[in-house]
C-alpha cells in the first residue's frame, strides 16, 4: 500500500477555475472523502488524480513515483465512474476481466481472480449476463468488482451512490465500508452526500468554491469545523456572532454573544481576540424542563417558541430569542413534558459552553 | 386490443403511412418481382431467370454488379469510419466545419458529383493538367472508362451517407467508456479496438449496407465514368425495360438484385436489430452463450495484445514515430475530406470556360453557358424539378409526422415488424422502386404526370424523413403541452404557440432533406417522365448522353450552389433547435 500525494496541483478551463492550488495526502489504507457541493472542484480533483485530465500545475505522487503527467492506462488506479461507465457489450465476467486482461495477466490467474471479485461483490452467478439486463445495485456491483480486481493501491470513486434509490444506497453504503475494510485499500470517494462522507470517512476533504475548506476526521469537521462554510454545509448549525475578549490575564477570553437581543457569554481558554463566530448545534441546546441536566456554567435564554415539527424520534422547534431565531434539535421523548406547549408561548434554553465551537468570523 | 375501435384509435396515425406504401411501394414492387417467375399471359414459368442464368453475359455482369458494389461499400466504409472518427472526436466550430464538409458532397447530387470526375479524370481534365506541371512530362491518356475511375466515383458519392450512418451511432456511445478502459489499464489503441470499435459495429454495419443497396442498383456513376465493361444491372434492367420491352427478363434481374440485398437485410437484422438502423441502437445486447471466460478465448485476447506490447508499444517510443504517426494519420483524414469536398468545386470555373470542351485549365471568362441554359427545355425542366420536389416535401412530412408520433408514443408489440415496413423503401435498391411504378404507372395512365413523380419521389424521401421525425417526436416533450393546457391554454393556442415552435425547425430540415432528395432523383424520373415533362436531373442526364459541354457544368453549378444554400440553411434551423 503507498501514500498518494498531491502538491499544488491546478487546473483550469479556458477562463474558469475548476481547482485553485491544492495539496493533499492520502495515507495508505486510508478512507478518503471529497465532500462539497457541485462545482467545488471534487470531481475535477478526481480527474487529476486519474489522469483522465491533464493538470495545469503542481505533481502528483504515487508512493514516491511522480504519476503527474502518466497517462492513465499507466497510474495503476481503480476507478469507479458515476453511473459505471460499464462496457455494455461485454458480460459482467468480461467487465471484471478487462483490467487484469491489460496487465497481461496469465489466463488461470484472470479467470481466478474475476471469480474472487465477483465474489467479494456477490454476483457470481451473474457473471454470464450483459450490463443491459443487471439493475443499478448489481451494476454498481460490477463497477466495484471490475476496480478492485487487479487490487489497485488506490480507488477513486466518484458518486458511486448517486444513480441508486434510498434503501439501494444504505445497502451499497455498508457493501462499500466492508470492502475497504476486508481490502485494506485506500479509496478516495467523492460525494455530495454529507452523511456518505461522515458514515464512510477516515477523513473528509471538505471543498467549495474551487479550493478546500477544511481536511479533518468525520467528527472534528463536525463538531470543530474552521470556517462558516464547513460550520453551515455540515449539519444543521446555529452560527452567531460574538466576539472574543480578553478576560482576566493568564486566563483566557471571555465569549460574548450579542445577537440582536440575544445577549450571553462563558469563559474559554483557547482563540485570539476579536470578532468570531460561535457554533451550536441545535441538538446541543437544552431546553428548560431538562434544565437539571445543565452543567454550572450554562447560559440560559428565555425565548418564545416559534415552530415545531415532529420528525419521528426527534422533534425540531425554532425559538425566538431577542432578535434571533435558534434551531433546537431534542428527541421527542425528553419533549414529553411540554406537548401541551403552544406556539407563541416562552420557553426557556440552556446553552452549556462545552458543547459550543468557537470558529474565526 | 380486442376492441376494434380503440385498437383503430391508437393506431391511426401510422394507417395513411402504411396505406400509401402499399400503394406507392409494396403492390408495385411485388408485381415487378413476381412478373419474374408469373405473368397474366404465360402462367408461372422460370425462362425469364433461365435465362439470365443460361447468358454468359448477364452472369458476369450480375458478377461484375456485385464486385463494384462490394468494393464500393468496402472502401466507403474504410474512408468513411475516420472522417467519422474526426467529426466524433472534434468540438465547436471544427466539428461544424467538418460535418458541413461531409454533408455538401451528401446533399450534391450524384449527376454533379460525377460531372465533377469527367472534368477531374479527362484526358484534358484537372488531373493531368496538374501532374504536367508537376514533372513537366506530357499529359497521360484518360483516366476515365474503367474500374477505377467508377470506384472513385462511387466512393466519392456514398462515403458521405457511410459517414452520416456511423456517426450517430459513435454519438451514441456512452463518453466515459474510453476513459474507463484507460484508468483500467488498457493502452489507447487497445481501448479503442476492445471498447469504441465493437460498439461502432451496428452502426458500420448499417452503413455498409445502405452503401451496398444503393450502389447494387447504381447506373449513373458507372454510365457516366465507366465503360462498357462496367455496365452494371441497373444500365441493362433500364435497357430492357425501355429497350428492349422485355419485362419478364428485367423483371428476373431486379429478382435477383432483391434476392442478394434481401439476403443481406436479413443477415443485419439478426444481428443487430431493425432499430439500429434508425440510430437508435440497443443498450447491450443479451448474449446467451457468449460471455464466459475460457480459457481459449482469454489466451487468443492475451497472446495477441502481448504481440502488441513487444512491437507496436517498443516502436512507439522510439523518436519521431509517435509524431510521424499522428501526421500520417492527420494527413490521410484531411486528404479523405478534401476527397469527398473538392470536385465539385472544379465545375464553377468549367462552366465559365469559353471553349465548347471541356478543358483544364479552361479558358475564362463568359456566361455563355448559363446563357445556354436559358431555354424553355431547361425552365420547365427547373420548375418542374422544384413544384415536385415541393410536393414530395409536403406529403412525405404529412405521412411521416403521425407515423413518428405513433412510433414514438403508441407503437407497441407491433412496433418492430410495422418499423420494418415503414423504412423498406430504404432497403430496396431504387432501380427496382422505379421499374415498379413505371410497370403500374403505364396501366393507370400516370407516367409523364407529376403526379406520379412525387408518389414515387415520396417513397424514396419517406423513410428518411420518418427517422427524422422520429428523433423529432422524442426530442419534444408531451408534458409540454399538457404543461400549457393545465396554464388554461386551448388547443389551436398550444399548437401556435408550443407545439409548432418546438417541432417545426425539426419539421423544416426534415421537409429540405425530402425536397433535396426529389430534386437529386434520376432512377425513377427516367422512367416516369417523358420529354417535355423532364424534370432537372433528367435533363442533365439526356444532355449528358448528348454531350459532354460546359452547360452540364453550368446547370452543375446552379445545382450545386441551391442545394449548399439548402445544406446551411437547414443547419442553421437545426442549430438554432438545439440552441432552443
Amino acid at each position: 500500500m503507498q501514500a498518494l500525494r498531491i502538491e499544488g496541483v491546478s487546473k483550469r478551463y479556458g477562463d474558469v477555475v475548476a481547482l485553485e492550488p491544492t495539496s493533499l495526502t492520502v495515507a495508505a489504507g486510508e478512507f478518503l472523502t471529497l465532500l462539497g457541493p457541485s462545482g467545488s472542484g471534487k470531481t475535477t480533483l478526481l480527474s487529476l488524480i486519474a489522469g483522465l485530465a491533464e493538470l495545469d500545475s503542481g505533481r502528483i505522487t504515487l508512493g514516491g513515483r511522480d504519476i503527474s503527467r502518466a497517462p492513465a492506462h499507466q497510474r495503476g488506479l481503480g476507478v469507479v465512474f458515476q453511473n459505471y461507465a460499464l462496457f455494455p457489450h461485454l458480460s459482467v465476467a468480461e467487465n471484471v476481466a478487462f483490467g487484469l486482461q491489460a496487465r497481461r495477466l496469465p489466463v488461470a490467474e484472470v479467470q481466478a481472480k474475476v471469480r474472487r471479485a465477483l465474489s467479494m461483490v456477490r454476483l457470481e452467478p451473474l457473471a454470464h449476463r450483459v450490463p443491459g439486463e443487471l439493475s443499478g445495485g448489481q451494476q454498481q456491483r460490477v463497477a466495484l468488482a471490475r476496480a478492485l480486481a487487479y487490487q489497485p493501491d488506490i480507488v477513486l470513486m466518484d458518486e458511486p451512490l448517486g444513480a441508486l434509490d434510498r434503501n439501494l444506497r444504505e445497502e451499497m453504503k455498508l457493501e462499500i465500508a466492508r470492502l475497504h475494510r476486508e481490502l485494506g485499500t485506500s479509496v478516495v470517494y467523492v460525494t455530495h452526500d454529507q452523511e456518505e462522507a461522515l458514515v464512510l470517512s477516515d477523513r473528509v476533504c471538505l471543498m467549495n468554491h474551487a479550493r478546500v475548506e477544511q481536511v479533518a476526521p468525520p467528527e472534528t469537521l463536525y463538531f470543530h469545523p474552521d470556517t462558516r462554510f464547513a460550520a453551515e454545509f455540515l449539519g444543521e448549525s446555529n452560527l452567531l456572532d460574538c466576539e472574543l475578549l480578553p478576560a482576566a490575564p493568564g486566563q483566557g477570553l471571555r465569549v460574548s454573544v450579542a445577537t440582536g437581543g440575544l445577549q450571553f457569554g462563558f469563559d474559554t481558554p483557547r482563540g485570539t481576540a476579536g470578532p468570531a463566530l460561535l457554533l451550536v448545534r441545535p441538538e446541543s441546546i437544552g431546553v428548560a424542563s431538562s434544565r437539571a441536566a445543565a452543567g454550572a456554567g450554562a447560559a440560559l435564554l428565555s425565548g418564545r417558541l416559534e415552530e415545531r415539527t415532529f420528525l419521528g424520534a426527534m422533534t425540531r422547534l425554532k425559538v425566538g430569542v431577542g432578535g434571533a431565531t435558534l434551531k433546537v434539535l431534542q428527541r421527542t421523548e425528553s419533549l414529553h413534558a411540554l406537548s401541551e406547549l403552544a406556539v407563541g408561548a416562552p420557553i426557556d434554553l440552556w446553552i452549556d459552553p462545552a458543547r459550543c465551537h468557537v470558529l474565526r468570523a | 386490443m380486442n376492441d376494434p375501435i380503440t385498437f383503430a384509435r391508437r393506431n391511426a396515425g401510422v394507417a395513411p403511412a402504411l396505406a400509401f406504401l402499399a400503394v406507392a411501394f409494396f403492390v408495385p414492387v411485388t408485381a415487378i418481382l413476381v412478373l419474374a417467375v408469373w405473368s397474366p399471359g404465360g402462367g408461372f414459368s422460370l425462362a425469364a431467370l433461365g435465362r439470365i442464368a443460361g447468358t454468359p453475359v448477364y452472369g458476369a455482369i450480375l458478377r461484375r454488379t456485385l464486385e463494384i458494389s462490394l468494393w464500393t461499400t468496402a472502401l466507403s466504409l474504410l474512408g468513411g469510419l475516420p472522417i467519422a472518427l474526426l467529426i466524433h472526436r472534434l468540438r465547436g466550430g471544427a466539428r461544424t466545419a467538418v460535418y458541413l464538409m461531409v454533408l455538401l458532397p451528401f446533399w450534391t447530387s450524384f449527376l454533379v458529383k460525377s460531372f465533377a470526375w469527367l472534368v477531374l479524370l479527362g484526358k484534358n481534365g484537372a488531373i493531368n493538367a496538374l501532374l504536367t506541371a508537376l514533372t513537366g512530362a506530357p499529359a497521360g491518356g484518360s483516366m476515365l472508362f474503367n474500374l477505377g475511375a467508377v470506384l472513385v466515383g462511387m466512393v466519392h458519392g456514398l462515403t458521405p451517407f457511410a459517414v452520416l450512418t456511423i456517426l450517430p451511432v459513435l454519438e451514441s456511445i456512452d463518453p466515459r467508456l474510453l476513459p474507463a478502459a484507460r484508468s483500467l489499464g488498457a493502452r489507447p489503441v487497445e481501448a479503442f479496438v476492445r471498447v469504441l470499435l465493437p460498439l461502432a459495429v451496428p452502426g458500420i454495419a448499417a452503413a455498409g449496407l445502405i452503401v451496398f443497396v444503393t450502389s447494387v442498383g447504381f447506373f449513373i456513376v458507372p454510365a457516366l465514368l465507366g465503360g462498357p465493361r462496367q455496365t452494371m444491372v441497373a444500365s441493362v434492367i433500364i435497357e430492357m425495360v425501355q429497350d428492349l420491352l422485355n419485362w419478364p427478363l428485367a423483371s428476373a434481374a431486379a429478382l435477383l438484385m432483391f434476392a442478394v440485398v434481401a439476403a443481406l437485410f436479413g443477415l443485419y437484422v439478426r444481428a443487430f436489430g431493425i432499430e439500429t438502423l434508425i440510430g437508435r441502437a440497443r443498450g447491450g445486447r443479451p448474449r446467451a452463450a457468449a460471455g464466459g471466460l475460457d480459457a481459449a478465448r482469454l489466451g487468443w485476447n492475451r497472446r495477441l495484445w502481448s504481440a502488441w506490447d513487444r512491437l507496436a508499444v517498443p516502436a512507439g517510443r522510439l523518436p519521431g514515430v509517435q509524431a510521424f504517426w499522428r501526421a500520417g494519420a492527420g494527413l490521410v483524414v484531411a486528404g479523405l475530406v478534401l476527397f469527398l469536398v473538392l470536385p465539385a468545386l472544379f465545375l464553377i470555373p468549367v462552366s465559365f470556360s469559353t471553349s465548347g470542351i471541356i478543358d483544364w485549365p479552361p479558358r475564362l471568362f463568359s456566361w455563355r453557358w448559363y446563357a445556354a441554359l436559358d431555354t424553355t427545355a431547361w425552365r420547365s425542366a427547373a420548375i418542374r424539378s422544384a413544384t415536385v420536389a415541393a410536393a414530395t416535401g409536403a406529403l412525405s412530412l404529412a405521412l411521416a409526422y403521425p407515423a413518428a408520433a405513433w412510433f414514438v408514443r403508441r407503437a407497441r408489440r407491433s412496433r418492430v415488424p410495422v418499423l420494418t415496413l415503414l423504412i423498406a423503401p430504404m432497403i430496396v435498391p431504387r432501380i427496382i422502386v422505379a421499374i415498379g411504378l413505371f410497370y403500374l404507372f403505364a396501366r393507370l395512365g400516370l407516367v409523364g404526370s407529376s403526379l406520379g413523380l412525387v408518389l414515387g419521389h415520396t417513397v424514396i424521401a419517406f423513410p428518411f424523413v420518418l427517422i427524422t421525425m422520429i428523433a423529432v417526436v422524442q426530442a419534444y416533450d408531451e408534458r409540454l403541452d399538457q404543461a400549457a393546457a393545465v396554464c388554461g391554454a386551448g388547443t389551436a393556442l398550444r399548437l401556435r404557440r408550443v407545439t409548432l415552435p418546438l417541432l417545426a425547425p425539426g419539421a423544416l430540415s426534415a421537409f429540405l432533406f425530402a425536397f433535396v432528395t426529389s430534386l437529386d432523383e434520376l432512377t425513377i424520373a427516367m422512367f416516369v417522365t417523358g420529354g417535355l415533362s423532364a424534370t432537372l436531373p433528367k435533363q442533365m442526364w439526356d444532355e449528358a448522353l448528348l454531350r459532354v459541354s460546359p452547360t452540364l457544368a453550368a446547370a452543375s453549378t446552379v445545382v450545386f450552389l441551391f442545394m449548399s444554400a439548402a445544406v446551411v440553411v437547414a443547419q442553421v434551423f437545426r442549430g438554432r433547435k438545439l440552441a432552443g
